[in-house]
């Protein structure tokens, strides 16, 4: 699984500098226009990760590469984690790397007070850090989530027939959602539990656990599809 | 060590359905030591065979046995068996965006039995910058790449699918010579897929020929290159062959072609067929010209 992960990794080592200054450009401009850095780390965590996904997924149809691939000393099931490995490590360093962005540009807001007019939300003292790693955090949730959604389809069809299912099985899963908490107190309880202090955590651990618990369900799911595709 | 095997590849009876084309019942051997070129025209099943024999494809029916090994492969032989084994496509499938330094990377991963100073000593020889971007080679330059790739985990198996595709003929005599050099390490084997049946010539001991999904011929090469003969005659020196028992049965002529002038006959025994007409000219035949009138010409 090593030689997978690190071979994805190395086939978008040249695409990730690109990646960063296009999402440091658009990350800062959002914070710019909203006055604030949480949305901004929302974006770059979410966009990086995003980039990456579809970026090594359309790598593996190009030149043949995936059938290459399983010429190596690599088994069926050793890509399939390998991917969601690489996805996870990934999408995990976009986050801190967001954060990072978040933090610098309050930083910099900070010290540019008194050269010229700083919105007051833009500066590192009125800007509260768990609500920036909060909006990276749910970022990084919901990236996993996508992709635990996303990855068994393009294992199984390839990334060309595979993304044209994507959306079909997203708004499924929307619409099913929707019917089954139509009617529940599933939404309410969310909502007061967003804003009541003592029960944001257990809110976390339960969206953490949820994320992570079908992004391995999916893994699995995939790593079965993929035994079986035809390359 | 590994265990020593007698047949590198072993294909029996191998059958592949798809919606226009089926791969019927193949049989392939690939014994150590021997180098085995794969011909056939395109689309004839030479690609779908590889990817049998590589596990990338399921097959419908027939057993295919690799060093030794059944496929589909158990997941503890997969790693053992997969790094014994160098593969070249007919395209440089790595990262585009890669760099050769990123591939040789990508090979000290992927392999326990790597060896670095074997790579860059290729890529030397290739010249192959370490900084080059994959992109940025010619089909040429990324055939060498993969070329290089695939022989630096020292493997007891080459298979190449169209590897000296797109080279210079410098390049290609530079590639043959390597692959030759490989060979005399012994317990080595090459299954070489190719159109260029001029490297068959100079490397192969066996050729098979696939045909619409089929075997149409499985013959050393000697019996081709040493041995058969091809006849040009006019149609009245046909007509007395024909009509004549001069020749043994088994040295009959297999195949025909009709020309707007003359009649070409594949002889599988030129030294008899001289014999019996000496006064009929017929000359060695090389591997594509055994190849076309099998494929092309009528049976007698």
């Amino acid at each position: 699984m090593k030689a997978m992960i690190f071979s994805d990794l190395i086939t978008m080592k040249n695409a990730f500098v690109q990646t960063i200054v296009m999402m440091l450009i658009v990350g800062v401009f959002i914070m710019i226009s909203t006055q604030s850095a949480i949305v901004g780390v929302a974006a770059i965590s979410m966009g990086m990760s995003c980039m990456y996904f579809y970026s090594i997924a359309a790598y593996d149809e190009m030149n043949n590469w995936e059938q290459f691939r399983l010429t190596l000393p690599i088994t069926r099931h050793q890509v399939a984690y390998g991917r969601y490995a690489s996805i996870a490590i990934v999408a995990l360093l976009n986050f801190l790397l967001a954060i990072i962005i978040g933090f610098a540009f309050t930083g910099v807001a900070e010290m540019l007070v008194g050269s010229i007019e700083v919105p007051e939300k833009m500066l590192l003292t009125n800007t509260d850090p768990l609500y920036v790693v909060a909006s990276g955090g749910v970022s990084l949730l919901i990236m996993l989530i996508a992709a635990a959604i996303g990855l068994p389809l393009i294992m199984r069809f390839g990334m060309t027939k595979g993304i044209r299912i994507v959306p079909v099985i997203i708004i499924m899963i929307l619409a099913i959602g929707m019917v089954f908490v139509d009617g529940t107190p599933i939404m309410e309880t969310v909502e007061t539990a967003l804003f009541n202090t003592s029960a944001v955590a257990i809110l976390w651990t339960v969206g953490i656990v949820v994320s992570v618990t079908l992004y391995i369900a999916s893994a699995a799911l995939a790593a079965k599809l993929y035994e079986g595709r035809n390359l | 060590m590994h265990e020593i095997v007698h047949n590198m590849i072993e294909v029996r009876g191998l059958t592949k359905h798809y919606d226009n084309f089926t791969l019927d019942g193949v049989n392939l051997s690939v014994e150590s030591g021997c180098v085995v070129g794969l011909i056939g025209g395109n689309g004839a099943g030479k690609t779908t065979t590889l990817k049998a024999l590589l596990g990338i494809i399921d097959i419908d029916a027939g057993t295919i046995e690799v060093l030794g090994h059944k496929l589909p492969l158990k997941s503890s032989q997969n790693t053992n068996i997969k790094s014994r084994i160098g593969v070249v496509f007919d395209t440089c499938a790595f990262p585009k965006e890669g760099r050769v330094s990123d591939v040789e990377l990508i090979g000290r991963m992927a392999y326990s039995n790597w060896d670095s100073n074997n790579f860059w000593e290729l890529c030397s020889r290739f010249q192959l910058d370490k900084n080059k971007k994959v992109d940025d080679l010619s089909r040429g330059m990324g055939m060498k790449l993969t070329l290089a790739f695939a022989m630096s985990h020292n493997p007891s198996l080459l298979i190449l699918d169209e590897a000296t595709a797109g080279l210079d003929p410098i390049a290609r005599a530079d590639v043959l010579e390597i692959l030759r050099k490989y060979m005399e390490k012994g317990d080595k084997s090459i299954l070489l897929s190719t159109h260029i049946t001029t490297d068959l010539d100079k490397i192969a001991d066996r050729v098979v020929c696939l045909d619409n999904g089929r075997v149409v011929f499985d013959v050393d090469k000697d019996a081709i290159c040493d041995i058969a003969g091809i006849v040009r005659c006019r149609t009245a020196d046909f007509e007395a062959i024909k009509s004549s028992d001069a020749l043994s049965p088994d040295a009959q002529p297999i195949r025909i072609m009709r020309n707007q002038y003359e009649i070409d006959l594949l002889v599988p025994d030129r030294t008899a067929f001289k014999q019996a007409y000496p006064n009929i000219v017929c000359d060695k035949v090389d591997i594509e010209t055994y190849m076309t009138l099998f494929l092309k010409g009528e049976r007698i």
